[in-house]
């Protein structure tokens, strides 16, 4: 076997270096290449589908939804940085901005929608955890009891600190601190592990 | 004593929950333009994950064959519509002629949509008619249709100029009402005939009206791609814009106003 050493490793231009490395599929998205965007719909739709089917107030609403996520997302598509997270996990991100703006339009006028039902618990085994999903859940799992059940309400299933606040009897002000610090305890997480992951993986 | 950067953190944390109301998106929005900093992204990254988490084998369900149908439509359309890129009065690109340079990555904002965004920005201000914009893409495009708003009460007069390659169009008014944004908005729908006929309305933005006297020009700013438009409404909804239009919420202050019915194509 050679060894090259530093001094005699070839130099490659950036443009040449490209080529060497593969492109992730929002990445081909961004390149507005039809089968990659088909490619995407395969791959991310039943995540997007369940989680508009979850945050609309109708099975219209959510097809409509889901459209208006899939332009978000190629629009987007450039932005993702795939060393700071999980691709399912932009996509995920874009979806709810899409449906929390939509979910707010729709709660100027009516209550939250019932035609779901946002917060029953299924014991169906989890979908394989990605790195993201494990440290999240790790986060939270540091939470107390209360921050948790709040967490899940809010970002699952859909609730407003009102709402919250009336089915689990907790005070509303209580209801905004377990919200909002649980929340930062998980990005705080994250962000330490983007943190580490760009200073070990640093040349 | 809460301070503005925790302020903000609680704004970004409700922002990536529940959503924000408008009075406290003004509060960020104000917040912002006093040089306080939170990357909100990190906070949705942190719900995106987090709502994974939670969710279950059970949750998860294949897109019905009619909405990947569509998703591919709208996909085509968005291909069309970004390789005519879009040169936009009063922007960067104007005055630089390379619209791919609009805004930089580091803004967190690809060229495509700080064009969108631009688009949004020009609906409130006169259209300066010497410079190069979407009217003269739109009245460049072989397949331009031109529709005239129906007759009505108001006396309100004016046209929607529409270009199914470019996906892209612009209204202009005569006669329509000044509007106050804090209470109400206009806001475009387009039917596309090629969608569910009970649910077929498609979001093309929302607008304001500054200024009473002569023709005001808006772009029209579709959220998904139309097919075959069958119908283009105004109304005046609550600011913001409204997902569905609801004739009951206040006759008075949202209702329709406007309609343009295109001649069937072909």
């Amino acid at each position: 076997m050679t060894t090259l050493s530093l001094t005699s490793r070839p130099q490659y231009s950036i443009r040449e270096c490209n080529l060497n490395v593969s492109e992730s599929l929002l990445q081909r998205v961004a390149g507005l290449d039809e089968p990659a965007m088909q490619e995407c719909m395969n791959t991310y739709g039943g995540l997007v589908w369940s989680l508009a089917r979850r945050l609309s107030p109708s099975p219209t609403d959510a097809e409509e939804a889901v459209q208006e996520i899939f332009v978000s997302l190629w629009k987007n598509a450039s932005r993702f940085d795939p060393a700071r997270m999980k691709e399912a996990t932009f996509v995920s991100m874009i979806a709810r901005r899409r449906l929390i703006d939509r979910w707010r339009k729709i709660k100027r006028r009516q209550e939250i929608p019932t035609e779901f039902d946002f917060t029953d618990v299924d014991d169906s085994p989890a979908p394989e955890r990605d790195e993201d999903v494990q440290r999240a859940m790790e986060a939270l799992s540091a939470l107390s009891p209360a921050q948790q059940q709040v967490l899940r309400l809010a970002v699952h299933g859909g609730l407003s600190h009102q709402q919250i606040s009336e089915r689990t009897g907790f005070p509303l002000g209580t209801v905004k601190t377990h919200a909002r610090r649980g929340l930062q305890r998980v990005r705080d997480t994250l962000t330490e592990a983007e943190t580490d992951a760009t200073a070990g993986g640093a040349p | 004593m809460s301070t503005d950067y925790d302020r903000m953190v609680d704004l970004v944390a409700d922002f990536a929950t529940v959503g924000l109301s408008s009075s406290e998106e003004q509060l960020l929005s104000d917040l912002r333009a006093a040089g306080v900093t939170v990357d909100s992204e990190e906070f949705e990254f942190a719900a995106a994950a987090l709502d994974r988490g939670f969710t279950t084998s059970a949750d998860s369900d294949e897109l019905p064959v009619h909405l990947r149908e569509r998703i591919m439509t709208d996909a085509r359309a968005f291909i069309s519509q970004a390789q005519h890129p879009l040169r936009l009065a009063g922007t960067e690109a104007d005055t630089s002629g390379t619209p791919d340079v609009i805004v930089m990555r580091r803004n967190g904002i690809l060229p495509w949509f700080a064009a969108a965004a631009a688009i949004l920005l020009a609906a409130f201000a006169w259209w300066p008619a010497s410079e190069p914009s979407i009217r003269d893409m739109v009245d460049g495009a072989p397949d331009e249709q031109v529709t005239r708003w129906a007759n009505n009460d108001a006396g309100i007069t004016g046209e929607v100029h529409w270009s199914p390659s470019l996906q892209n169009g612009y209204l202009t008014f005569t006669g329509l009402d000044v509007n106050d944004p804090e209470s109400v908005q206009y806001q475009l729908w387009i039917f596309d005939a090629q969608r569910n006929p009970r649910f077929n309305a498609v979001d093309g933005g929302v607008f304001n009206i500054e200024q009473a006297d002569g023709t005001v020009i808006v772009p029209i700013n579709a959220k998904l791609g139309v097919a075959d438009p069958a119908l283009f409404a105004i109304t005046t909804e609550p600011p913001g814009g409204v997902v569905k239009h609801d004739p009951e919420l206040d006759p008075e202050r949202f209702r329709i106003i406007l309609t343009a019915e295109p001649d069937p194509v072909g």
